[in-house]
């Protein structure tokens, strides 16, 4: 999974980021962890990086704990958009 | 040209010496290192590829390899303007409290020294720390990311053996208490978790 492709995760807490990265771990879906880009939320809170190929399983898994899903824009790769699917 | 003589040295020591090497050498003028295997010269490699510093080499009649690196503008000290900085893991959580944040937490932090404009030159990772380079961690990409940005990932030995990692060990080298002591002690910076 290349940084350019990934989908980035948002929760609406540190513990549901937990959680659903131990599922997604559990489950043998590759996860990756980020801090929350300043784009993406005021909040100081914890990211998952996911390949795009595994989203709809991880969507099944995560549910309504998701508040968000990103992904990468702009030349740097340092700004974030709302994934669009 | 001064030649930088590690024979016998072990892992990270030969990058190391070339390296503190470079930040002294100007733009365009060359570096020799002579080590005796092939995992050093490599391991030179990856950091002059890293450095954007042009590399060659050349086997001896005597099993040892001359590395000849020319130094380029980011490897010299006085282009970056930075003093070395050596990130210490010794475990795999960050901070002490819940095991889970802290988790989370160093996996958080690993991947912000990806976006650091100068990467870590070193990073050692010692007791539970090894559980992060190898096999089953999912910060290896962002390791080796570092590692391609000319980053030293070298993780001890005596904690390999100890937890049974020996041959999971997924990025960066092996390396020793000697070494370790050694990069500590000459870092710019450390950065001790």
């Amino acid at each position: 999974m290349s940084d350019e492709e990934e989908l980035i995760l948002a929760f609406h807490n540190t513990h549901e980021a937990i959680m659903g990265e131990r599922k997604l771990l559990d489950s043998g879906i590759p996860v990756m962890v980020m801090p929350m880009p300043k784009p993406i939320g005021p909040t100081c809170g914890m990211c998952l990086r996911v390949s795009p190929g595994d989203i709809e399983k991880v969507q099944e898994l995560l549910g309504e704990t998701i508040a968000g899903i990103f992904q990468r824009a702009g030349e740097t790769g340092k700004d974030f958009v709302p994934w669009d699917t | 040209m001064e030649i930088i003589n590690v024979l016998g040295k072990p892992c990270p020591i030969p990058v190391i010496e070339a390296k503190k090497a470079l930040r002294k050498t100007q733009a365009g003028e060359k570096v020799q290192v002579l080590v005796d295997n092939d995992i050093s010269r490599q391991n030179l490699e990856k950091m002059a590829g890293g450095l954007g510093c042009p590399f060659a080499f050349e086997k001896q009649g005597d099993g040892n390899i001359l590395v000849t690196i020319t130094a380029a503008a980011a490897s010299s000290g006085s282009g970056s303007g930075s003093q070395s900085l050596v990130v210490a893991i010794g475990q795999n959580t960050m901070g002490a409290g819940n095991d889970d944040l802290g988790g989370i937490l160093i996996k958080g932090f690993i991947y912000s020294l990806t976006e650091l404009d100068t990467p870590p030159e070193t990073m050692l990772f010692f007791n539970s720390g090894v559980k992060l380079t190898t096999e089953g961690s999912n910060v290896i990409p962002d390791l080796k990311k570092l590692e391609s940005k000319g980053t030293i990932i070298s993780s001890c030995g005596t904690c390999l053996d100890f937890y049974q990692l020996k041959e999971k060990l997924a990025v960066g080298n092996v390396t020793n208490m000697y070494a370790i002591a050694s990069a500590m002690g000459d870092a710019g910076k450390l950065i001790n978790l």
